[in-house]
C-alpha cells in the first residue's frame, strides 16, 4: 500500500508540470501586445510606445517561449502569478482571500450530497419500481437536467424575491460592517460560520448560515441527484449476487441483508464518483456563486473571464487542477484502501 | 331504506369533509397571502435609516487619485477627499469653493488678467481622517505629486497639459535632458549618473515652479491661457483632490524631493503605496474594501462641512442583474444600477424611483480613417478598389464617407438599440456643452436615396461600377455597437448589392490594438468627459494628434493640421465664451461639411433608488452619476 502510495506522489509533480505546461501554451497564443492590452484599460498607455514597451519587459511578455516558461514557472514556485486587473490585488492574495469561502461552501455542500444522494439511492433501490423509487427517480432526473443557472435563479427568487428567507452573498451589510471592520471579531479559520461560533456572535452565525443555504441546495441538488442514481444502480446490481440470497435464504433479516451486507459493497463504486464529485463541485461554484453573489473563487472567476483577466484565469485554472490532481489521488487511496484489489493490480 | 339514509348521510359527510378541506386550503392560502402581505410591508419601511447601499456592478480599481481614471474608483475617491472647487450643484458651469476659501476670478484678483495665474486661499482648520490638519503644503504636494507620478495612460496629463504644456512628465525630461527616449537615460530602471542633473532639473526649473506655497495661498502658474482650468481642478474623484503630504511620505508615497521624483513615476498599480488605502479630508472615511465584494465608507464627523446624514455607505459589487434587482425590490438596496435594457424591469416597481432623461457627457462615433495601413491588413480584401476589397486610401473621398453619412439609421438605431435613451449630436460635443448646436442643417439624416447619389459620385463612378468588399469593426460583447455595424452593412447592401460590408466583433485588446495601427476601416468606439469642456471632445475626435482622429492616417492629419488645429489652439487660449462658442460651431461644420464621422448617440442615463431615498442631485460630472449618487447630500425618510 505505502509503495502504492509513494509511487502516485512521485507522478504528482509531473502531472502538474505537464498542467502548467499546457496552460503556459494557451496563453502563448496570445500576441505580446495582446497580452499587454490585459493589463490595461485605456488605450492611452498602447499609444506610448515606451510605456508599452516597459510593461512588456516588466512581465516578460515577448521572451522566447522557453525562457518565457522557465520565468513563469519561477514567479509560480514563489507565488507570484502576477496580478489580477479584476480583484485589484496579487492573484495569490485573491485566491487566499477567496478560498474560505468557497471551500466554506463546497464542504457544507458535502454533506447533503454524500447524505441524501447515498441514502435516497438506497431507498430507491430497496423500494425498486414502486412509488417512492418513481418519486425520487423522477426527483433525481429534475436535478439531473435543470441547469444549474436556472435553478439557482429559481431558489433565488422565491427563497429571496418572494420570501426573504435566504439573502444572497455572504452576510447582510450590518452583518459585513462588524465581521469587516469590528477589531473585536476575530478570525480564526475565515469560515465564516464557524468564527462567528468561536466569537460567540451567534446572531452573525445565523445570518452566514441563511446566505449558504440556497447556494448549498443549488450546489449539492445536480451533485446527489446523479449520486443518487449511481448508488441506486450499484445497490440494485448487489442486490441482485448470489451471497446476498444466500444471506436472506439464511434467514439474515431484511435490514442487516440491505445495511450490512448489500451497502457496503455497494458504496465501493459510488467513493469513486462521489470523491471526484466533489472535486467537481468546484467547478459548478462559478455558477452558483454568480447568481447568489457569493463572494468566492467562482465568483471571481467568471468576472476575471468576462473581462479578459488572464493572470486571475491562469491563477484559477493553475489552482482548480491543483486540486483535482491531488483530489484525484486522494481518491485512488481512498479506492485502494476500500477494495484490495486495487493494491494488488 | 335504511342503506338509502345511511348513503346519504354518508355522502353529506363526505360533502362536509370535502367543505372542510376547501376551507382549510382556503384559510392556508389566506395566511400564505396575509404572510406575503406582510413581507411586502417590511418593504415599504426604511429600512436601516443611516446606512445607504448601492448595488452596482464591478469595483475600483485604486484608491490614490493620482492612478484614478476608472468611474468605480472615482465614486469612492469622491467620497473620501476634497478639491479646491467643486461644481455648484448641477451647474457644469459654476463653481463653489471647497478646500480653497474662493473660486479665483479676474473680478476677486485672484486669478490674473492675462489668465496664467490663479490663487487659491487655503482654507483653515479642516481635519484629515487621519487628524492632521490641512495646510497649503498638502495642496502644493498632492499637484507635483500628480505631475511626477503622471502613470502611462492615467489621468495626469490634465495637470501637464495646463501647468507644464505638455502631455507627459517624460517628454519634458526628454526636452530637458535632450535625448531621444526617456529610457534612453536608464540602465535598468537605475538613472544614468550624467543625467541626473538634468532630472532634477525637470522638477526644480518646472514642476516646482507651477504651484507654489505663498503664504496662506497656493499659487498656479500656467505654461499657457487654459479655458478649462477650473473644471479640472473642479473633477472630483481623481487628479485634484488634496492629499496629506505627511501620511503619503509615511506611506511610501514620493518624499517630495527634487532628486528622487523618477523613483515614484509611473508605477504599477500593486508599487502604487496608495492603492488601496486613504486619509482625505471628504466626509466619509473608507474603513473596508474587499475587491469584487463590497466596500464600506463610515461618516467622518469631524467633516469641515458638517458631518454627513448617512452614518454608512455599502457599496455592493453584485453583478448578476436579477440579484440586484431583488434587492432593489426588497430594500436590501437603496440604490441600484440598472442597465438601459432593463429599465422597464423597475420601472413598475411599488417603493422604487425612476428618474429618466439625464443628459450624459458621453457619446459614440463610428470612425472612418482616411488612409489606413495596408501592411498585413486582411480587412482591406484585395485592397483595391476591385469588387473584392477596398484601397488603403478608401476613405479619403468624401462622397464615401458623405454615402456612409447618409445610409445610417440614426434615429431608428436609438429607438431600437437604446430604448429611446439617447439624442442625436451633430459633431463630436455633446449636448450640454459650450459649442453645441441643435442646428438641423448639421445633422446628417437617413436617406438611401442621397446615400446613392453620393456613392455613385464616389472615385470617379468606379466604386459604383465595381462594388467593394470590407470588414467593419465592433468590441465584442457590446451589442449597441454590433447593432450599429450590422445597420451599415444592411443597408449598404440595400443602397447597392455590390456593397460587402461584413461586420466583425473582437475582443477589446485586439480592437484598441487593430485601431492603433490604423487598421480598421470602420469602427464604433465613444468617448466619456474628463471635463465639461469642448476642448476634451474635439481635439479627441478631429485634431491632428487626438485620441481617435490622431489615427485616422497622414491624409487626415495633414488635413487636421491645416483646418482644425489652428482652431483649436485658438479656442483654448481664448477666455471669452462666445468667441469659443463661435470657433467650436465652425468646428462642428467643417466636421459636418468634411463628414468626417458618424456621430451616432450620446446616451441619456437614468437612476433608480428607492423612494426613501431623498437629497439626491445630478451633475453630469460627479463620478459614478446618474447610477450613484453624492452621498454627503442624501438622507433616508
Amino acid at each position: 500500500m505505502l509503495s502504492y502510495i509513494i509511487r502516485r506522489l512521485l507522478i504528482l509533480p509531473l502531472i502538474l508540470l505537464g498542467v502548467t505546461f499546457l496552460i503556459f501554451c494557451l496563453f502563448s497564443l496570445l500576441s505580446p501586445m495582446e497580452r499587454l492590452a490585459t493589463y490595461v484599460n485605456n488605450p492611452s498607455v498602447l499609444k506610448n510606445p515606451q510605456a508599452a514597451q516597459r510593461l512588456i519587459d516588466k512581465y516578460h511578455l515577448d521572451d522566447p517561449f522557453p525562457a518565457g516558461y522557465i520565468h513563469w514557472l519561477k514567479s509560480l514556485l514563489k507565488l507570484d502569478l502576477g496580478w489580477s486587473a479584476t480583484a485589484n490585488q496579487p492573484v495569490w492574495e485573491a485566491i487566499m482571500q477567496r478560498l474560505p469561502a468557497t471551500m466554506e461552501l463546497v464542504l457544507y455542500s458535502i454533506i447533503p450530497v454524500i447524505l441524501v444522494g447515498i441514502w435516497l439511492g438506497v431507498i430507491s433501490a430497496v423500494h425498486h419500481n414502486d412509488l417512492l423509487d418513481q418519486t425520487i427517480r423522477v426527483t433525481a432526473i429534475i436535478g439531473w437536467s435543470l441547469p444549474t443557472f436556472i435553478f439557482g435563479l429559481l431558489i433565488l427568487f422565491i427563497f429571496y424575491g418572494i420570501l426573504g428567507w435566504l439573502p444572497p452573498g455572504r452576510l447582510s451589510t450590518w452583518a459585513q460592517y462588524i465581521v469587516y471592520t469590528s477589531e473585536s471579531f476575530k478570525h480564526f479559520t475565515h469560515f465564516i460560520t464557524i468564527d462567528a461560533l468561536l466569537n460567540g456572535r451567534l446572531d452573525i452565525f445565523w445570518d452566514a448560515l441563511k446566505h449558504l443555504i440556497a447556494p448549498i441546495i443549488t450546489l449539492s441538488y445536480i451533485s446527489w441527484a446523479y449520486l443518487l442514481r449511481i448508488t441506486r444502480s450499484s445497490m440494485l446490481e448487489t442486490l441482485r449476487k448470489d451471497y446476498i440470497r444466500t444471506a436472506r435464504a439464511k434467514g439474515v433479516d431484511e435490514k442487516t441483508v440491505i445495511y450490512q451486507h448489500a451497502r457496503k459493497n455497494a458504496l465501493i463504486p459510488v467513493v469513486t464518483v462521489a470523491g471526484m464529485m466533489i472535486i467537481g463541485m468546484l467547478g459548478g461554484v462559478v455558477i452558483t456563486e454568480t447568481v447568489f453573489t457569493y463572494p468566492g473563487l467562482g465568483f471571481w472567476a467568471a468576472s476575471s473571464a468576462q473581462q479578459l483577466d488572464y493572470g486571475s484565469v491562469i491563477g484559477f485554472a493553475l489552482l482548480f487542477a491543483f486540486i483535482m490532481v491531488i483530489g484525484n489521488l486522494i481518491v485512488d487511496i481512498s479506492y485502494a484502501l476500500i477494495d484490495p484489489r486495487v493494491r494488488l493490480e | 331504506m335504511i342503506n338509502k339514509i345511511l348513503l346519504i348521510i354518508y355522502q353529506e359527510k363526505k360533502k362536509k369533509e370535502e367543505n372542510d378541506l376547501k376551507s382549510k386550503t382556503i384559510h392556508l392560502f389566506l395566511i400564505i397571502f396575509l404572510v406575503m402581505t406582510m413581507l411586502n410591508t417590511v418593504n415599504a419601511q426604511v429600512k436601516d435609516p443611516e446606512r445607504m447601499v448601492y448595488a452596482t456592478i464591478g469595483g475600483p480599481e485604486t484608491m490614490d487619485p493620482h492612478w484614478s481614471y476608472d468611474t468605480a474608483s472615482g465614486e469612492i475617491i469622491f467620497a473620501v477627499y476634497d478639491n479646491l472647487v467643486a461644481y455648484d450643484g448641477e451647474s457644469l458651469s459654476e463653481f463653489v469653493p471647497m478646500l480653497s476659501t474662493e473660486v479665483p476670478s479676474v473680478a476677486n484678483g485672484l486669478l490674473s488678467e492675462d489668465g496664467l495665474t490663479y490663487t487659491f486661499p487655503i482654507r483653515k482648520e479642516v481635519k484629515f481622517h487621519n487628524g492632521a490638519i490641512l495646510t497649503p503644503e498638502d495642496v502644493e504636494y498632492s499637484f507635483e505629486r500628480g505631475m511626477i507620478f503622471d502613470r502611462a495612460g492615467g489621468p495626469c496629463w490634465m495637470l501637464l497639459e495646463p501647468l507644464l504644456g505638455v502631455g507627459t512628465i517624460e517628454d519634458l525630461a526628454i526636452s530637458v535632458a535632450e535625448v531621444e527616449n526617456y529610457t534612453d537615460m536608464f540602465i535598468e530602471d537605475q538613472l544614468k549618473d550624467e543625467y541626473k542633473d538634468e532630472m532634477t532639473k525637470v522638477f526644480t526649473d518646472f514642476v516646482d515652479k507651477a504651484v507654489e506655497v505663498d503664504g496662506d495661498n497656493v499659487v498656479f502658474h500656467l505654461a499657457q491661457p487654459y479655458a478649462p482650468f477650473l473644471s479640472i481642478l473642479a473633477h472630483a474623484g481623481s487628479w485634484s483632490a488634496i492629499i496629506n503630504k505627511e501620511w503619503s511620505i509615511q506611506q511610501g508615497a514620493w518624499d517630495g524631493k527634487p532628486d528622487t521624483w523618477w523613483l515614484y513615476h509611473d508605477p504599477a498599480n500593486e508599487e502604487d503605496p496608495l492603492y488601496k488605502i486613504t486619509n482625505g479630508t471628504g466626509p466619509f472615511k473608507m474603513v473596508k474594501w474587499v475587491p469584487e465584494e463590497t466596500l464600506i465608507l463610515e461618516r467622518f464627523e469631524d467633516y469641515w462641512r458638517g458631518p454627513a446624514k448617512l452614518k454608512e455607505v455599502v457599496y455592493q459589487y453584485v453583478n448578476e442583474w436579477t440579484t440586484r434587482k431583488l434587492m432593489l425590490q426588497r430594500g436590501d438596496a437603496d440604490i441600484v444600477y440598472v442597465p438601459v435594457t432593463n429599465i422597464k424591469e423597475v420601472e413598475t416597481m411599488v417603493g422604487v424611483e425612476v428618474i429618466t432623461g439625464l443628459p450624459t457627457l458621453t457619446n459614440a462615433v463610428a470612425h472612418m480613417p482616411w488612409t489606413l495601413n495596408a501592411e498585413g491588413n486582411a480587412n482591406l480584401g484585395s485592397g483595391k478598389l476591385d469588387g473584392e476589397g477596398i484601397p488603403p486610401d478608401f476613405f479619403s473621398d468624401i462622397h464615401v464617407r458623405k454615402g456612409f453619412s447618409y445610409l445610417f439609421p440614426y434615429n431608428v438605431n436609438i429607438e431600437k438599440s437604446m430604448h429611446g435613451q439617447a439624442i442625436r449630436n451633430p459633431g463630436p460635443i455633446p449636448k450640454g456643452l459650450l459649442g453645441y448646436t441643435d442646428d438641423p442643417e448639421l445633422f446628417y439624416e437617413f436617406d438611401l436615396l442621397k446615400a446613392k447619389e453620393e456613392f455613385k459620385q464616389a472615385w470617379g463612378g468606379e466604386l459604383w461600377e465595381k462594388g467593394c468588399k470590407f470588414n467593419i469593426f465592433y468590441n465584442e460583447g457590446n451589442d449597441v455597437r454590433k447593432t450599429v455595424c450590422d445597420m451599415i452593412a444592411t443597408y449598404a447592401k440595400i443602397v447597392h448589392p455590390k456593397f460587402e460590408i461584413t461586420p466583425v466583433g473582437v475582443q477589446w485588446s485586439s480592437y484598441l490594438k487593430q485601431f492603433l495601427a490604423e487598421q480598421l476601416p470602420i469602427y464604433v468606439i465613444g468617448w466619456l468627459a474628463d471635463y465639461p469642456d469642448p476642448h476634451n471632445w474635439v481635439p479627441t475626435y478631429l485634431g491632428s494628434n487626438g485620441t481617435y482622429s490622431g489615427y485616422y492616417g497622414e491624409t487626415y492629419r495633414e488635413w487636421a493640421k491645416e483646418n482644425i488645429d489652428p482652431l483649436i489652439e485658438k479656442a483654448l487660449k481664448s477666455t471669452d465664451p462666445k468667441e469659443r462658442e463661435s470657433i467650436y460651431l465652425e468646428i462642428t461644420r467643417i466636421a459636418h461639411d468634411n463628414a468626417v464621422a458618424l456621430y451616432l448617440y450620446q446616451p441619456i442615463g437614468h437612476h433608480v433608488q428607492r423612494d426613501w431615498v431623498k437629497g439626491w442631485y445630478y451633475n453630469a460630472m460627479a463620478p459614478g452619476l446618474p447610477a450613484g449618487a453624492d452621498f454627503y447630500a442624501l438622507y433616508k425618510e
